[in-house]
């Protein structure tokens, strides 16, 4: 008796396990086979099928893998429109500038904080076993920062970073006297 | 579509000139700003009737002649004669003849239309000899017979002289009365050594100057004793009246009339009133010009300070005294009576009290005797009407005398229910959840007084004006509670007439006056300090302490109750016996009071510092400061050496004295040889404060102010021009030094300046302007502005954090110069609360403007032509003529007078600061230099904001039903 497996939402497949089926068969099955069920004739199509799926996995992970290194630089393709719209946007603080300048900023920092969930549905191999996709998450973290760092160059030609004596001169305290006069 | 084109740009014409000036928001005009146009102390009083108005001629101590409506008060004209004090008025005829004289200088007679103020023509006198001064209008003719030194000229309308006679020096004559084809001067007998003080008289024929006759009168008279009068009419003439100096009987000379000369009369009335010690303290004076010769008599009987109005009248026998009005000053309200002892007699009664503008001192009767004018030695002067209990009007003219003010703040507004705690339990108010309770319980009481009267339908009796208060109050009523900004404060003015004055800004109301005097003269205040500022709920009171001097130059301290003007129960009115140089507010507080120390540096003596309050734990107080204190003395117009001193206290304080400190010379700041002190500037209180310490430039760097609240400004007059020095007041080193070749300070010239940060302003005139090489020198009035930095070069600065003035280096200094754009008569700079918003450059200008100029115009380092990172800093390109931008003008139509000084202080809003000026006239406004960030609009609608919420809401009850049933018809669908 074949019974449906767990359903992986995210790639919608349906495998079946008909494994069980032998045990339950030799041990204790009083119930009578239905008529014309041949179960060494249904055992072979589960090894076909096992078969099969040993090769799928192999080539899921290689896809897995691909999509993965995909996921990784996709970051670095945005790069250059974001460079762009910040030239257009143009160094003067304006709200305009402000806001590309935020969401370049933004973007990353926000996809390197999901990077785990952005990885989730790649990583998940057949049978429980998970993918190791470090190097793409290393490459992925690593185009992000570098957009993070193009926004933080952005705020620093817009004149936005603490990185100038002007930037602190209004917590500088007055100097004290040390004599009275009136 | 030409048609249409035409009909567009007509339309945005249009509507451009619709929109108006936003800048001068002509819907605050007049709201947020009072002005108060004033004359001065009336010196003299003569009734002008034209068209069956009358109106009131005075000639001012503030130099001032002006038309005064007797109705109203209302002022009709002035004409201010600047420093030439006025020696003679009299109106006829729809005329008005003054004579005036500055200090050596010619006297000058002018003659102004009585009805507009115009002048109709003039006459200076040959400036050979300017002793004396006189004038009078020759009798049906346009003429005027004038006096002035040796000279005694008739004067025709077209300026021509008709005839000049020479007096050849026989005395200094201060009266000219013209009657029955005869001119008399009469003057002061010049003294030799056989002929005693006395009165000389010149008689001489109008028509041709021809001398009749002249002869000494009076003998032990001068003019201005207070014992002689010259009281003259056009039909009745000329008189003299005098009262010998231990003498009680009256003696009354006719002008002309030599045999005798005089006789001896005895008022009645007079005479049945005044025992002969009260008649001996009496003095006499002039009481304006009616048909019969008039004067006054000023006595006091019984306490009580009494004016006697008289008039010379022609008897069975010879001449007689009618009385004409009677005032009595007592200690509660003045009364007054006109009208002799037989006819109807009109009379009113008036509350006052004499602590607030001092006694009473002249009286001027109306036609038809209805009505009387009675002013105060303080400067009040109000029209008293028959049958009312009020003045009919009233004008504070001890404000055209101001000399200093300072603002008072004021408690937030209390609720009655917070009053009312006060009364019964001031306990409970420290308590913040009491007031809360309190806040609501008064809002409760608010609500239902409401109801009670009809939702504001029925007027209830409480709310009903109480009487008087169309006409002026004698009684100020004092001002309780500010607002919850502090834009609501008390203006205390100090006047040289001897009384302080609060009034509140919001709207220019008196609020309170308080007459400072010293052994029955007024004490001339010049300083007006607030030295407890705090007012915590249920606290202490705020204090003003007025300074002034007193009889004998004496230095008078008398400390008021802020809020009311009452002087303090603890801390009586203080007289030190010397004259003071300075008053010095010194870095301590009295322990016992709460007070700020006062330090006064006596003319005499050694340079000591008597302090005030005068208790040794105020002493104690002063010598317990951790830092050492330094003043200067020498500062004053004239000097040659500026002084340095540091207090140094003694080890014991003698018991029952003043407690006073040494002072030990630090340091001394000669001028170079030819030069004296012209003028000298320090900060106000607080005026080196500044909420960053740098200016930040366009390449973000960064160049560090200046600040040193040692700082001093000195003016010099020399061969070589003027010259500017700033120096340390605690080291006495030369900060920096400028010179302005060209320059020259004088009276019509004056040199100003203002500290503000690290920046000086500073105006003068230069007589040439180097505009270009090829050009022709130029002259007028610079500003110069010179702005100290602690480096030349950007991100430079002394890093340590306390620093003493003896290691300070020197500044780096950037100056520029502008052409004003009038010459102005004070310099001022807005004051913020943090001073984070920037801040206006206020001049007074000659012409009566008040100007605020943002400071970004008067910034010493505008480029000629601005860099990126110039431009990027926000620097104006540099042009030399500073606008008159009518926008800027912040007094708009009103003309503020003779500008003596400008005070600027903060609101409890960082944006606002309030500003006063005065000097003849009062001016007070708001000034928002950074624009209002922290308010809302004018223009903002509450209410639309309430009724849009409101309809939010109902909007989305309304939506709800409709909502669910949409939601639920898709979740079946």
């Amino acid at each position: 008796m074949a019974s449906s497996g767990s359903t992986n939402k995210s790639s919608r497949r349906v495998y079946a396990d008909f494994s069980p089926l032998v045990a339950k068969s030799k041990a204790s099955s009083k119930i009578v086979e239905p008529a014309g069920f041949d179960l060494k004739a249904a055992l072979g199509r589960a090894d076909a099928l096992a078969g099969t799926q040993t090769r799928n996995d192999e080539a899921d992970t290689a896809l897995r893998t691909k999509k993965a290194w995909e996921v990784a630089v996709s970051p670095g393709k945005s790069l250059p429109m974001q460079a762009f719209m910040a030239w257009m946007s143009g160094t003067s603080v304006s709200i305009f500038s402000i806001l590309i300048t935020g969401m370049i900023l933004m973007s990353p920092l926000r996809a390197i904080m999901s990077v785990q969930q952005t990885f989730a549905g790649l990583e998940r191999a057949a049978k429980g076993t998970r993918l190791d996709l470090t190097m793409q998450k290393a490459a992925f973290v690593a185009i992000n920062l570098a957009g993070i760092l193009f926004g933080v160059y952005r705020l620093s030609i817009m004149g936005l970073l603490p990185t100038t004596s002007s930037d602190w001169l209004a917590f500088l305290p007055p100097k004290e006297y040390m004599e009275y006069s009136a | 579509m030409l048609i249409a084109w035409r009909v567009l740009k007509a339309v945005v014409a249009v509507s451009s000139v619709l929109s108006g000036a936003q800048a001068l928001f002509p819907d605050e005009a007049g709201r947020i700003d009072w002005y108060q146009a004033q004359i001065g102390v009336p010196q003299r009083l003569e009734e002008h009737v034209h068209n069956g108005t009358v109106g009131l001629v005075a000639a001012t101590a503030r130099n001032v002649v002006a038309l005064v409506d007797a109705e109203s008060g209302a002022l009709r004209w002035r004409q201010q004669l600047g420093d030439e004090a006025i020696g003679a008025l009299q109106v006829r005829d729809g005329r008005v003849l003054t004579q005036s004289a500055a200090v050596d200088s010619a006297a000058q007679v002018r003659v102004w239309d009585a009805d507009s103020g115009a002048l109709q023509w003039s006459f200076t006198h040959a400036a050979d000899d300017v002793s004396g001064g006189a004038a009078a209008f020759v009798d049906d003719s346009d003429d005027v017979v004038t006096v002035s030194g040796n000279q005694l000229v008739r004067v025709a309308a077209d300026g021509s002289t008709a005839w000049t006679l020479a007096l050849n020096g026989t005395g200094v004559y201060g009266r000219v009365v013209v009657h029955g084809g005869s001119v008399f001067a009469v003057g002061d007998a010049r003294r030799t050594r056989t002929a005693g003080r006395r009165l000389h008289v010149v008689e001489a024929r109008v028509a041709t100057g021809e001398v009749v006759q002249q002869y000494d009168v009076a003998d032990g008279q001068r003019l201005g004793n207070g014992r002689v009068v010259v009281a003259a009419s056009r039909t009745h003439g000329g008189f003299v009246v005098w009262r010998e100096k231990k003498n009680i009987v009256w003696q009354l000379h006719r002008l002309g009339q030599t045999s005798p000369l005089w006789e001896m009369h005895h008022a009645k009335h007079v005479q049945m009133e005044l025992m002969p010690e009260d008649m001996l303290s009496s003095t006499l004076v002039e009481a304006g010009a009616a048909d019969a010769p008039r004067f006054a008599m000023a006595y006091t009987k019984d306490g009580v300070a009494k004016t006697l109005v008289v008039e010379l009248v022609r008897g069975g026998d010879g001449v007689e005294m009618r009385r004409v009005a009677l005032v009595s000053d007592r200690t509660d309200g003045v009364a007054w009576r006109t009208g002799d002892e037989t006819g109807e007699a009109r009379k009113g009664r008036v509350a006052y009290r004499r602590d607030t503008y001092g006694p009473v001192t002249g009286v001027t009767v109306c036609s038809g005797a209805a009505r009387v004018v009675v002013q105060t030695r303080g400067g009040l002067v109000a029209a008293l009407a028959h049958g009312r209990r009020e003045p009919v009007w009233l004008r504070d003219e001890a404000l055209a005398h101001a000399q200093d003010m300072a603002f008072v703040d004021l408690p937030a507004p209390a609720s009655p229910a917070e009053h009312a705690a006060r009364a019964t339990d001031p306990s409970v108010l420290p308590s913040p959840f009491a007031r809360f309770v309190l806040h609501w319980v008064a809002w409760a009481q608010t609500l239902r007084a409401w109801a009670l009267t009809g939702f504001g339908l029925r007027r209830s009796a409480a709310t009903a004006p109480p009487a008087g208060t169309e006409s002026g109050r004698l009684a100020p009523e004092p001002l309780a509670a500010g607002d919850h900004f502090g834009f609501s404060k008390l203006a205390v003015f100090g006047s040289s007439t001897g009384v302080v004055t609060a009034v509140g800004t919001q709207g220019g109301v008196r609020s309170w006056a308080h007459y400072v005097a010293h052994n029955d003269s007024p004490a001339a205040v010049e300083r007006v300090i607030v030295t407890r500022r705090s007012l915590p709920v249920g606290g202490e009171p705020p204090v003003a302490v007025a300074v002034g001097r007193g009889a004998r130059n004496h230095t008078v301290v008398a400390p008021l109750d802020a809020l009311t003007g009452a002087p303090l129960a603890d801390l009586g009115q203080h007289v030190m016996p010397f004259a003071y140089s300075r008053v010095l507010e010194l870095p301590a507080t009295d322990p016992e009071s709460g007070q700020l120390l006062l330090g006064f540096v006596p003319v005499d003596g050694a340079p000591r510092l008597v302090l005030w309050p005068p208790t040794t734990s105020a002493a104690r107080a002063f010598c317990a400061l951790t830092k050492p204190f330094f003043f200067e003395v020498g500062d004053d117009v004239g000097s040659t050496r500026v002084r340095g001193f540091r207090a140094v206290c003694p080890d014991a304080w003698a018991p029952d004295t003043p407690p006073e400190v040494d002072a030990q010379p630090a340091w001394s700041f000669d001028l170079p040889p030819g030069e004296t002190l012209v003028a000298a500037a320090r900060y106000e209180p607080g005026g080196y404060a500044t909420a960053l310490q740098g200016r930040v430039l366009g390449d973000r760097s960064v160049r560090y102010k200046y600040i040193n609240p040692h700082l001093m400004t000195l003016a010099t007059q020399g061969p070589d021009g003027v010259a500017v020095y700033l120096i340390d007041r605690v080291s006495g080193r030369l900060l920096h030094s400028a010179t302005h070749a060209a320059a020259r300070v004088d009276k019509e010239r004056p040199f100003l300046a203002v500290q503000s940060e690290s920046r000086v302003i500073y105006q003068l005139w230069l007589d040439a302007i180097p505009a270009a090489a090829a050009a022709p020198p130029a002259r007028g009035f610079v500003t110069v502005v010179a702005e100290l930095f602690e480096s030349d070069r950007a991100d430079e600065r002394t890093t340590d954090s306390a620093i003493s003035s003896r290691d300070l280096r020197l500044p780096s200094v950037v100056t520029e110069a502008f052409a004003a754009p009038e010459p102005a008569t004070a310099l001022a700079v807005t004051r913020t609360r943090a001073r984070i918003a920037t801040r206006d450059v206020l001049f007074a200008l000659s012409s009566g403007k008040l100007l605020a100029l943002p400071d970004q115009l008067l910034d010493a380092r505008r480029p000629l032509a601005p860099s990126a990172d110039e431009k990027a800093e926000g620097l104006l390109p540099y042009a030399a003529p500073l606008p008159l931008d009518p926008r800027r003008v912040v007094s708009h139509h009103n003309a503020v007078a003779s500008v003596r000084r400008i005070v600027s202080h903060p609101t409890d809003l960082e944006s606002t600061a309030l500003v006063a000026a005065f000097g003849l006239d009062v001016f007070f406004t708001r000034l928002s230099p950074s624009g209002v960030f922290d308010q809302l609009a004018p223009t903002f609608s509450k209410a639309n904001l309430v009724i849009t919420t409101l309809a939010l809401a109902v909007g989305c009850l309304l939506a709800r039903p409709m909502v669910h049933r949409k939601l639920t018809n898709r979740a079946w669908a």
